[in-house]
């Protein structure tokens, strides 16, 4: 995306006709996802039907991490003064909110198939607390951006933020292992387990990775965006409201 | 409730949330174009 005329953003050819190659992508692999997930897989021994709901939940946590982790690199190539661009902070922000949407899924449908098999909605619980925190954090990380600055120290403090948040991400993941906790560990590469995943079981849990990250690529590039859009917008409004003053000031008797 | 009333639950909530995200980015989206110059004004179109 470049700045084309009058400062408003201009997509090139590629770039629209990869825009449109990522939908249908993602369209068709969410498609697939619904196919095996429902369909093809077949319930599990111990969790039964509820382990459909590990197709969502498991990507969605996937999801997460991937936006937090876009979230964070692009805010050090912010704070690096070498790199530092404008783009790099609208993207950390475009990837934060879709981090936020993911890890709001992920608690929810954490806490759907938490009800059938561990007999509770909630659970204090170092993964779950730990992942609550995350939410919460980069929800704050949210609303920070959202508080009116100059664009450039709006863009230095949210990178800070999203660079702190980003600590509760290994906090989260290793949770299982620094803790007892009643979430179960890494199952699929874990090596100490050795785990053998069903077939369509699998096959399912793989499509789910697949769609939510064609679906996150997607989701980013539009958001991404959609922020280029909305901030061609405020410079023009300020650039009117500038020009307007001046002729105020012209207009005045000298 | 039943296994698959848990199951139909998430998937559904899924399906909400996310076609609720993408129709607001949509939304807004179209919204800004609104604001900004119509196609065939600059020497790019915008699409």
């Amino acid at each position: 995306m470049t700045r084309g005329w009058g400062g408003v953003p201009q997509q090139n050819w590629w770039a629209r006709r990869g825009t449109v190659v990522l939908g249908a992508l993602t369209a068709l692999s969410l498609g697939v996802l619904v196919v095996l997930g429902l369909f093809v897989s077949d319930p599990d021994y111990q969790q039964g039907d509820a382990v459909r709901l590990m197709y969502l939940h498991v990507p969605a946590a996937w999801v997460a991490y991937l936006a937090y982790g876009v979230t964070s690199l692009a805010s050090a190539l912010y704070l690096w003064k070498r790199t530092r661009s404008q783009a790099w902070d609208t993207l950390a922000g475009a990837s934060a909110e879709i981090g936020v949407l993911f890890t709001g899924l992920t608690l929810v449908l954490g806490s759907l198939w938490g009800r059938p098999v561990w007999n509770v909605w909630w659970a204090w619980d170092a993964r779950v607390v730990s992942t609550a925190v995350l939410f919460f954090l980069y929800l704050g990380y949210l609303a920070l951006r959202r508080v009116p600055a100059d664009p450039a120290v709006r863009a230095r403090r949210s990178a800070i933020a999203a660079l702190a948040a980003f600590v509760d991400v290994p906090v989260v993941h290793f949770s299982v292992e620094w803790w007892r906790t009643l979430h179960q560990k890494g199952s699929v590469f874990n090596r100490e387990l050795n785990p053998t995943i069903e077939g369509n079981l699998a096959w399912a849990l793989l499509s789910g990775v697949v769609a939510f990250t064609c679906l996150y690529l997607y989701l980013l590039e539009r958001r991404y965006r959609l922020a280029v859009l909305e901030e061609a917008i405020e410079e023009r409004a300020l650039d009117a409201a500038i020009a307007e003053r001046r002729a105020e000031a012209e207009a005045l008797p000298v | 409730m039943t296994d698959a009333g848990y199951v139909i639950g998430g998937w559904a909530l899924t399906g909400v949330a996310i076609a609720g995200y993408v129709g607001r980015l949509w939304s807004r989206t179209r919204r800004a174009r609104r604001l900004l110059p119509p196609d065939g004004e600059g020497p790019g179109r915008w699409r």
